[in-house]
């Protein structure tokens, strides 16, 4: 379950915005980050009124993964992980897929 | 003037370094605040203090993750008992949820052993590997070899600093591990798979574990060893040293 540790960062991260009241929270997950958006969502509602962010909702943007095909220079989304190339190559570059970044924090 | 890499306005506040592309923007617009802000930046940055702490220090450190009982600390076991006069100090973190077992496994093998003990914790992460380390003392030009919590997902995520990555399996686990639990494959240079000499009891076509693991990771180094009978230990220790005199 390490949504939980993932939530954990992300509440360090909003620390210095205590001081105002938050409406909207939004992260951007990678598909091949390896983090379950829904597992993430239910463990930041776990943990959000002790946080003191009962009022602030967590969007997920789940982004599909980009590669770079290192055989034929192709650019391609791979649906999961060890999807081959068109070309029938598994060595790609992951140009996206991966990131789980905090991208917006709304206000009142 | 809209900026191109991230697409915003060109009049914000930049903040930027000589020499280096990466920048960012002041984009508070009343209501929101747009950034572009790594979640786990915390974790990540202590593991490039452990990281920068080992390599002055001319440190290996390997971070050995893999399925519960695939053998790892049977493996770091086989690795103390065989280790030559000429091999480099060694040290073990042991990570694990409860118990000191695999800490004291490591002692009685004749190596140094801090055993981490996560609690509900699912993986090792930096901070922890730091407080270990500290606790550790690793002596100078050493390889520290670190067992994960017994587990082959949420290990994948954390950067502990460690220089090298290895994921481990067992012949046991079945030939469709990797397919199942692709990310740890995927992320790691060298899979070791344990308990060859139980290949003759099994069904299992260790052709296609591989060709799993290449299609995850086509350049990934594979061992298949018995670290019980000590097949195969030979090219393991050769990997080990290999890595502890290029760092």
């Amino acid at each position: 379950m390490h949504e939980l540790s993932v939530v954990r960062a992300l509440l360090t991260q909003l620390e210095p915005y205590a001081h105002r009241k938050l409406t909207r929270v939004r992260i951007e997950v990678g598909n091949l980050s390896c983090v379950d958006g829904e597992r993430l969502q239910f463990c930041f509602d776990m943990v959000k009124q002790k946080a003191g962010l009962s009022g602030a909702e967590l969007i997920i943007d789940t982004v599909p993964a980009r590669a770079e095909c290192r055989a034929c220079g192709r650019h391609f989304t791979p649906s999961g992980p060890g999807d081959a190339c068109g070309c029938g190559s598994y060595d790609y570059i992951l140009t996206s897929g991966r990131q789980l970044l905090l991208t917006e924090i709304g206000f009142e | 003037m809209m900026c191109g890499h991230c697409g915003c306005a060109g009049e914000k506040a930049r903040l930027s370094e000589p020499g280096s592309d990466a920048h960012r923007h002041l984009h508070q617009d009343g209501d929101s605040l747009q950034l572009q802000q790594a979640l786990l930046a915390g974790n990540d940055a202590l593991a490039q203090q452990n990281r920068d702490w080992l390599t002055a220090n001319h440190i290996t450190c390997i971070n050995l993750m893999g399925t519960p009982g695939a053998g790892k600390t049977q493996l770091l076991e086989a690795t103390f008992k065989g280790a030559g006069p000429d091999w480099p100090p060694m040290a073990v973190l042991e990570g694990d949820q409860q118990t000191q077992n695999d800490a004291r496994r490591i002692q009685a093998s004749g190596g140094r052993a801090v055993q981490i003990n996560t609690g509900t914790g699912c993986h090792l992460d930096a901070q922890m590997i730091q407080a270990g380390l500290a606790s550790l003392a690793p002596a100078v030009g050493s390889l520290v070899l670190v067992e994960n919590v017994g587990n082959l997902v949420c290990p994948a995520l954390f950067d502990l600093g460690e220089q090298h990555r290895v994921a481990m399996m067992a012949v046991t686990d079945g030939e469709d591990k990797p397919d199942k639990y692709p990310h740890l494959f995927a992320g790691c240079e060298l899979v070791v798979i344990n308990k060859i000499d139980l290949l003759p009891y099994l069904d299992v076509d260790m052709d296609r574990v591989k060709a799993s693991l290449r299609k995850l990771n086509p350049w990934v180094e594979i061992l298949t060893l018995s670290a019980g009978t000590g097949e195969g230990l030979d090219a393991w220790r050769d990997w080990l040293l290999t890595r502890a005199h290029h760092d």
